[in-house]
């Protein structure tokens, strides 16, 4: 019925202002069939916008939205066939757990005891049983999640919208849900548009990730490629934890960069191919790739540091330190680690190819 | 919930009437105390007199029976009277209601000036007294009034409207008069619309006529029926209006009851305790009316 090979919501130089404010930026994005793409930004970044496109809250200046190719201008906001998840679930307080989810279906005009019949499958698929008879005022936020999410996939739509559906949430209920949430997904294969701020969640649900900010997209790709090669410091940071570090100057040498440290060490890495000779950058590594005393291997590129502050956290230790110009590096340990004392100057290294030059 | 009370913050009165319940001790004979004056008060003001009065209505010169409500009946004056109160307070009501829902709506999803200033619209309205609003209405309709000469002007008509003293002028008082007060009423209901909920409805389909029939109107039906029913309670106690409005046909029951107390009670008293009753029931009939237009509550439990 529907053409695979069409995206399932493609968004071509899309634009929108509100007044001087720049909400979306020429930002294009396809999200393809039975893919789970993630919209990752700080709040203001335009990543709900894009959701208001799409289900038609929000009329874009310029630029195309299509769903399945047909553009989104022909469709009013109830023909598109979009499941939404709503940040604040919107349940139909007057309605009962299974007559929230048979809403859609009733609305379709299905007949009776195929809308008993998918909503029970619904209701069992979601644990939501015993739930089925209740008002949404009388169920925890976890559960009202569920519901939310039942009622918007049991109506077997061409694209799902979630609006930060775990925000409301407790930590540890989020874990939870979010493996609900991506076993749903993956089971029926519906396209997902997921806005959350939480890199954790990003990283566990997505197959892409779109890294939003100041109404761009900075970034798309999948987990791993955005979090080892990010193209600038923002990113780094943004996705993760990094240690970044002053940069005087860099070469480009034949499969790596050659970097002058600010603290007058210099040391090889990677970068992108994209980032042009001249570039202002930095030298940006993850924590974990940080290793401290006994862990340097002469291999390694190494800096001296003084140990600030000390902590563990269990599954790895934490530790603060500082460089000789101030310039501040963490390192995550494993738990049998024994990198020293707070204010022992320790060596400090990293394998050049954990390293990377970002732009800043 | 942290954000209902936050916006309660704005309407000090309303805030006022809200956390008496919610202040109370949970449960217990300490919280019910609290009641005792309060019960006391309206069993001393307004259920004594309302037995009194109906004690009064059923005493004939003889003992005890009808005779009264025969007499209501037999007189033209009453049943007319009768029908002017519920006609005005009907129609006053439903018009008000259908006057200040659309301004009330569009305030009631804005937080800040546009809210500040409608409240403060609304408090300069309820301070002004309803007798100089009312007078003010005498001036405006009369025959050379601004009304009347505004209407000449731009050729709706060209001879004298004549609106004093006729059905039309008591109701245009009548409205106004309780615009302000319906206003905050439903003001305070149509708050806790979620105008979110329209969202969610269509994203899963329905059309914006489906939307409004299985969202929005469950949302809205009971502080409409609450402002209904205010208006209409209110509108039948008001014989200043029709008096200083109306024509010699127009008068209210409350007029009746006024003039039957003041130059015979000897035999007055009967009738305006009839009156009374009669307007009692009818005030109930509203009620139920309005209980039937407010349906179920929004935010609902299931029966444990």
């Amino acid at each position: 019925m529907t053409d695979k090979a069409v995206a399932a919501i493609r968004y071509k130089n899309v634009s929108k202002h509100y007044g001087a404010f720049t909400a979306l930026d020429a930002v294009s994005l396809d999200v393809a069939d039975g893919e789970f793409v993630t919209l990752l930004g700080p709040s203001g970044s335009g990543k709900s916008t894009l959701l208001g496109l799409a289900v038609g809250s929000i009329t874009a200046d310029s630029g195309e939205v299509a769903l399945r190719g047909r553009d989104v201008r022909n469709l009013k906001p109830h023909q598109r066939n979009i499941g939404m998840v709503f940040q604040r679930y919107s349940l139909f307080p007057n309605k009962t757990v299974a007559e929230n989810i048979a809403y859609p279906l009733a609305i379709r005009k299905i007949d009776r005891a195929e809308i008993a019949r998918r909503v029970a499958n619904s209701l069992e698929m979601m644990n939501l049983g015993p739930q089925s008879h209740r008002f949404p005022g009388e169920i925890s936020g976890g559960q009202a999640q569920r519901v939310a999410v039942a009622r918007a996939l049991v109506f077997s739509p061409d694209l799902l919208l979630m609006d930060e559906p775990l925000g409301a949430l407790d930590k540890s209920l989020r874990t939870g849900l979010q493996e609900e949430i991506s076993r749903l997904q993956r089971a029926s294969g519906i396209p997902t548009l997921y806005v959350t701020h939480d890199q954790d969640e990003a990283m566990f649900l997505s197959d892409r990730i779109a890294l939003c900010n100041h109404g761009k997209i900075v970034a798309l790709g999948e987990p791993r490629e955005l979090y080892e090669e990010p193209a600038s410091e923002w990113q780094a940071c943004f996705l993760g934890e990094a240690n970044i570090l002053p940069v005087n100057g860099w070469r480009r040498a034949a499969d790596h960069v050659s970097v002058d440290l600010a603290i007058g060490t210099t040391v090889t890495a990677k970068a992108r191919d994209m980032l042009a000779a001249g570039t202002s950058a930095a030298l940006m590594i993850r924590p974990e790739y940080v290793h401290v005393g006994e862990g340097v291997t002469p291999a390694m590129s190494a800096v001296d540091a003084t140990i600030t502050h000390l902590a563990f956290l269990g599954p790895r230790q934490r530790v603060s330190m500082e460089m000789a110009d101030g310039t501040p590096l963490i390192a995550d340990l494993r738990p049998w680690e024994r990198p020293g004392h707070v204010g022992d100057v320790v060596r400090c290294g990293w394998n050049d190819h954990h390293s990377r030059l970002v732009e800043c | 919930m942290a954000e209902v009370r936050d916006q309660l913050q704005e309407l000090p009165r309303l805030k006022a009437w809200l956390t008496v319940g919610r202040g109370l001790p949970p449960s217990g004979a300490g919280g019910v105390l609290l009641l005792v004056p309060a019960l006391l008060v309206i069993a001393a003001f307004v259920i004594l007199p309302v037995l009194y009065s109906l004690y009064l209505s059923l005493r004939t010169s003889v003992g005890f029976g009808l005779e009264a409500y025969e007499n209501f009946f037999a007189f033209a004056q009453y049943p007319m009277a009768l029908w002017n109160t519920a006609y005005f307070s009907g129609v006053a009501s439903v018009a008000t209601v259908v006057i200040a829902l659309p301004a009330c709506l569009y305030v009631s999803t804005h937080r800040g000036i546009i809210f500040q200033l409608f409240l403060g619209a609304l408090g300069v309205a309820l301070a002004i007294s309803g007798l100089i609003r009312t007078v003010s209405w005498q001036l405006l309709l009369s025959r050379s009034g601004m009304v009347d000469a505004m209407a000449q002007m731009l050729g709706f008509t060209d001879q004298p409207l004549d609106l004093l003293y006729s059905k039309t002028a008591v109701l245009i008082g009548m409205t106004q008069i309780m615009l302000p007060i319906a206003s905050m009423s439903l003001l305070n209901g149509l708050r806790g619309v979620d105008h979110e909920l329209i969202r969610a409805a269509s994203s899963l389909g329905a059309s914006p006529m489906q939307a409004l029939r299985d969202v929005w109107w469950p949302q809205m039906r009971k502080p409409v029926a609450n402002a209904l029913l205010l208006v209409f309670t209110l509108t039948t106690g008001l014989f200043l209006i029709p008096a200083l409005l109306g024509g010699p046909s127009d008068t209210v029951l409350g007029k009746l009851i006024l003039s039957d107390m003041t130059y015979d009670f000897e035999n007055g008293a009967a009738r305006a305790s009839v009156s009374g009753v009669v307007t009692m029931l009818m005030v109930l009939a509203a009620t139920l009316i309005c209980l039937a237009i407010g349906g179920k509550p929004f935010h609902r439990r299931s029966g444990k």
